[in-house]
């Protein structure tokens, strides 16, 4: 099987939870479609890279978020105000915020913790496979994740309660 | 909150985002062609950065070169002239040298001079046998001296600093004067509108040895204080600047933004600073495919 009938059955099979990943990570749908796209595209290039033993769908993980990285990175570049983040920058007008609490508290995460919560509990990846996956430490994955809980813990302390 | 808790809960709000396998067939024919893509977004990057260096580098030449023109030819300035020990049928000839014109011509700025005698009984009216540019001649001891180009004239000013190169032509006139044309082959004298020449050494460049003259040069007057400023708009990167003199006055202007289209955002056409995010709006061919940014999209109605 070559590079490209592997990919394209990982598309079938995780191309939808890349797209809610990267939507989640960039809140906008029409960038996710196009960071999806070149997650698949990265991949190609670097099909050679790939090791067999390794999770298809923890390496195009990785791809994907540093993709939606760069796709922060650039809309924070074309910026003018450099004092604004680029989480702060304004919303895609087509991204439906969602109306569930606590994935609207997760989207509302700076990236940072953003990215390890998606990565760790959406993708379900180990807290090693984080760590590679962002470039840091696992010490660095789980501060981050101890950080994220606690100002989600902040977040839905009204949701946890009524959900009893 | 449990993993699956959370996956199950973000399936199913985001239900209605698949990867359709429209996107999929989309991405499978890019992976076919996406060596070539990428060569022309990289070639088109190259080319539009080329284009806007070369853009801004030859709007910043206009400017300097608009801000010093004509920064003389409003009046008149004499000159003192005394002629090098060096030569001997030059010795203590005084002259009045009169600027008469100067513009720039191209890159280069022609300055023109009239010189005339102080003392008519030493040298009468510097009397020309070739009434014809590029050439020198005068009067000493009753002789006619002609000399060839190039001159070049060292200035020792510090006001001056990209004097090296200047030119001088001689142009002798039917009527015994002599017009002395300076061209100064430096472009970059916009800083030099406190222009003062106290010294200038002229070198006979086909006979260095004997061909030395001293120019005694008054200061000149400040011409800033000579004209009232015509501004030239403030942009992004300068704040606005007399066309004449190159000062600059108030803050820096506005940017001025290109439309974005889906493959660049704002840019403003001065610093190529960018704005805001890329257009939505794609400019599908006939064959699908984004003129610009090369996605394909089966149903090319421009929408997406």
């Amino acid at each position: 099987m070559d590079a490209r009938e592997t990919l394209d059955t990982l598309m079938i099979q995780h191309g939808s939870r890349l797209l809610r990943l990267c939507a989640m990570n960039l809140r906008d749908t029409s960038l996710a479609q196009d960071a999806v796209q070149d997650t698949f595209l990265k991949a190609f290039q670097q099909f050679h890279r790939f090791r067999g033993d390794a999770d298809a769908l923890t390496w195009l993980t990785a791809i994907a978020i540093n993709v939606c990285r760069d796709y922060h990175r650039i809309a924070w570049f074309r910026h003018i105000d450099r004092h604004v983040e680029a989480d702060d920058l304004p919303r895609a007008a087509d991204f439906a915020y969602p109306d569930n609490t606590v994935i609207r508290a997760v989207t509302a995460l700076p990236p940072r913790y953003r990215e390890v919560i998606l990565l760790r509990y959406y993708q379900d990846m180990k807290q090693k496979e984080v760590a590679a996956a962002l470039g840091i430490s696992e010490r660095a994955v789980r501060q981050r994740l101890k950080k994220a809980n606690h100002i989600l813990r902040e977040e839905l302390k009204e949701w946890y309660e009524d959900e009893g | 909150m449990k993993d699956k808790d959370f996956q199950q809960m973000v399936d199913h709000e985001f239900a209605q985002l698949e990867w359709t396998d429209q996107q999929r067939m989309d991405t499978l024919r890019k992976m076919n062609k996406e060596e070539r893509p990428v060569m022309k977004r990289k070639f088109s990057v190259a080319l539009v950065v080329t284009l806007l260096l070369l853009t801004l580098t030859g709007t910043a030449v206009a400017a300097t070169y608009r801000g010093v023109t004509h920064f003389l030819t409003d009046n008149d300035y004499d000159r003192h002239y005394v002629m090098n020990p060096l030569r001997s049928y030059h010795t203590s000839h005084r002259l009045i040298v009169r600027v008469v014109d100067a513009h720039w011509d191209g890159a280069k700025l022609s300055v023109a001079y009239h010189i005339q005698s102080l003392d008519p009984n030493e040298i009468v009216a510097m009397r020309c046998t070739y009434p014809a540019h590029n050439h020198y001649a005068s009067q000493a001891n009753a002789g006619i001296i002609v000399e060839q180009p190039p001159y070049i004239i060292i200035t020792e000013s510090e006001n001056v600093h990209h004097t090296a190169g200047y030119m001088i032509d001689w142009v002798c006139e039917e009527d015994s004067s002599l017009t002395v044309m300076i061209t100064f082959q430096e472009n970059a004298l916009s800083d030099q509108l406190d222009f003062t020449i106290p010294v200038i050494n002229v070198r006979d460049g086909n006979n260095p040895e004997t061909a030395y003259l001293h120019f005694e040069l008054p200061s000149l007057p400040d011409p800033i204080a000579q004209h009232t400023h015509d501004w030239e708009p403030a942009t992004c990167v300068s704040p606005k600047v007399c066309r004449i003199c190159g000062r600059t006055d108030g803050g820096l202007g506005k940017h001025d933004f290109t439309e974005a289209t889906c493959i660049s955002p704002e840019t403003c056409r001065v610093c190529t600073v960018t704005s805001g995010p890329l257009s939505r709006h794609h400019q599908y061919g006939d064959d699908g495919y984004c003129i610009l940014c090369h996605k394909y999209y089966e149903h090319a109605d421009n929408t997406k």
